[in-house]
């Protein structure tokens, strides 16, 4: 779950990492009070959670209050991949010399913890011309136990030859971010730009925090920030229902018992030249009601001009499963065909439950199937 | 196999009080294995699945009764790193892990705890494992499996058996299935298991059933071509390409879904694993 800038910056706030003063506005007079009030130039950013915002029009430097109201108008009218922005954040600019990017993550192949430190672009041409782009890198391997030690910071620096003034600072912001990556549950945490303002202070110009999904249980805070409002209602229902949901562009809806079977199945329609509408797991040893449920929303949706669910009969048979459609059909009453494929516990039982019974084709797991 | 688990192994069952802790134990029990014992924490005294099965406060006194030292993990998300971390510690040798949804700072610290130790870990998120005819344990069902000479390893639950059905209905059988789980950090990787199956002398031929996402199987193709004598077939979920990271995933967050199918199809043929697009293809590649 990624949190939007202004909730990350927070959160970076609470643990004591320094960021630019702002505020959350959705309207020209609000943005208009803070900058009377901060008296310097400031930067309006539109708060959604996909990349390259500023190449789209998503953050912008205001220089005087007059540019406030047509650049937030224009701004709240952008869609980026789709989503639309309910919320801008306001924040004083900062004059700056170094620019740095920060990040902790897990490393997929040690399964470690890893804090990485870049020099992105440093004020100074003497830096420029001494090192090549591939040098500005930094990495040190944290032992989850131990945690962060004083030391790898200083390899960080001194690897980099970050300006002295900035490593008291950076230090006590890389303990900070260690913290937060732990106690949150992050799975990916990256400050870019982190910047050294032309005064010397060490700044968070934008953040960005990804919690693990698996982990919500026990963040019940961070829980409470997911804004629906980015989600349509399918993919609501579907997480609810704690359902695996992706949509995808095609009018051939599919789901599956198994994530990889999902997928599978996914390919299985492409393959024939058609076009699935979503990926959709029910999970592998999910009972009749739960799959009724995830079936009675995808039958719903208007783009959907026919179904194939593929199930493997491990924990429920498949023969439940075909009482459960039937029931929903009963119910329902939709004409789309609905194609069954069933392999596993009780799948003949299941073909024949479903056996003609419009608008069913219900088979046993075969490659050479028709949609 | 026989040094990882054999029809005289003792099991015990963590979690077995539990809804799908007692599902699937019941599900177990329909096979030749030894079932020995159960641990749930405030339930030890009482018997588990109408009086076949004893339960035990901890690991500790079920070890103590009844010499086990296989374990199945069935313990919800909230308390199964604890669950893993007790069994470690007690000595047991090999922890099956069912449970899905465990956080991953707990993954990494478990992964880490099980360095330097006698236990191997399979899972999380496994559905298990079978020597048809012999031993299953987990999700699977016990004698759905055709006995053969291909071993087969695989990330995924549903989409392993499917193949299988499809493998047995065409004559092809298993010597052995391991389901390494499916989880951003496994105990047991896929390379792991290769090199098991390089050295199991009822296994002639490999069948990964991959997915995308995670650098599993590039890892795995990596050992294949550097220590592997045997053939190896791969048939990877996702192959389509159409859920290769959508604008959301775009930012480098998800570590483990950097690469695409395509780059990883690109890995394994390199390694000269032969990729099957089909279930048709699995079979004629198999030969």
């Amino acid at each position: 779950m990624r949190l939007l800038e202004y909730q990350s910056k927070r959160l970076l706030k609470k643990y004591g990492t320094p960021v630019p003063d702002g505020k959350i506005v959705a309207n020209p007079s609000d943005a208009k009070q803070f900058m009377e009030m901060a008296k310097s130039d400031c930067m309006l950013k539109a708060q959604v959670l996909t990349a390259g915002r500023s190449k789209s029009g998503g953050i912008k430097l205001i220089k005087s209050v007059d540019e406030i109201e047509p650049a937030l108008s224009e701004m709240l009218k952008i869609k980026f991949e789709n989503f639309p922005v309910n919320l801008t954040l306001i924040e004083k600019a900062v004059n700056y010399k170094d620019v740095f990017k920060l990040s902790l993550f897990i490393d997929p192949v040690s399964a470690k913890p890893i804090i990485e430190l870049t020099y992105l672009v440093s004020s100074t041409e003497e830096y420029l011309n001494k090192h090549d782009q591939s040098k500005n890198i930094e990495t040190a391997e944290i032992n989850p136990e131990i945690g962060l030690l004083d030391y790898q910071v200083r390899h960080l620096e001194m690897a980099l030859e970050a300006p002295r003034e900035m490593w008291d600072q950076f230090r006590q912001i890389a303990r900070d971010l260690w913290k937060m990556f732990c106690e949150l549950d992050a799975v990916y945490l990256e400050i870019n730009p982190l910047v050294l303002s032309s005064d010397n202070h060490l700044m968070a110009l934008n953040v960005i925090i990804e919690i693990d999904d698996y982990a919500l249980f026990r963040q019940s805070e961070l829980a409470g920030l997911i804004d629906y409002a980015m989600y349509s209602s399918l993919e609501i229902e579907t997480h609810k229902a704690g359902l695996s949901f992706i949509q995808l562009d095609g009018n051939i809806g599919c789901m599956a018992n198994g994530a990889a079977l999902a997928m599978s199945t996914v390919d299985l329609i492409y393959r024939k030249g058609k076009s699935p509408a979503n990926f959709l797991d029910v999970g592998a040893c999910v009972s009749a009601e739960r799959l009724g449920v995830g079936f009675r929303l995808l039958i719903a949706e208007k783009n959907i001009e026919s179904m194939v669910l593929n199930y493997y009969g491990l924990s429920t048979p498949c023969d439940e499963i075909a009482m459960e459609i039937l029931k929903a059909w009963g119910e329902i009453g939709f004409t789309k065909p609905v194609f069954v494929l069933f392999s596993g516990l009780n799948s003949k039982k299941g073909v024949e439950i479903l056996r003609r019974k419009k608008p069913f084709k219900a088979a046993l797991f075969s490659n050479d199937f028709s949609i | 196999m026989g040094n990882l688990i054999d029809q005289s192994s003792k099991i015990i069952v963590q979690g077995i009080t539990g809804q799908m802790g007692n599902h699937i134990t019941r599900k177990m029990l329909l096979s030749d294995i030894k079932i020995v014992g159960g641990v749930s924490p405030f339930k030890g005294g009482e018997w588990a699945l109408e009086g076949r099965v004893p339960v035990f406060e901890t690991v500790r006194s079920a070890i103590n009764a009844t010499e086990a030292n296989i374990s199945v993990v069935i313990v919800p998300p909230a308390y199964a790193a604890e669950a893993i971390f007790e069994a470690i510690n007690e000595g047991i040798s090999l922890i099956i892990c069912i449970t899905n949804g465990i956080p991953i700072h707990d993954l990494v610290k478990i992964k880490m705890y099980l360095r330097g130790k006698r236990c191997r870990l399979l899972g999380p998120n496994s559905p298990g494992l079978c020597i048809p005819g012999q031993i299953s344990l987990g999700i699977l069902p016990h004698d759905q499996i055709i006995k053969g000479n291909i071993g087969v390893v695989s990330r995924s639950s549903t989409l392993a058996l499917q193949i299988m059905d499809y493998l047995s209905k065409n004559g092809y059988g298993v010597s052995t299935f391991i389901g390494v789980g499916d989880a951003p950090v496994l105990g047991t990787n896929i390379e792991d298991v290769l090199r098991m199956f390089e050295e199991d002398t009822e296994t002639e031929k490999i069948l990964l059933v991959g997915e995308k996402g995670g650098i599993q199987e590039e890892n795995a193709a990596k050992y294949f071509s550097q220590h592997m004598t045997k053939p190896l077939v791969a048939y990877l979920a996702g192959q389509s390409g159409l859920l290769d990271p959508y604008p959301l995933q775009e930012i480098s967050t998800c570590q483990f879904e950097k690469t695409s199918i395509k780059e990883k199809i690109i890995s394994l043929d390199k390694a000269g694993i032969r990729v099957a697009s089909s279930l048709d293809e699995i079979l004629s590649l198999l030969g």
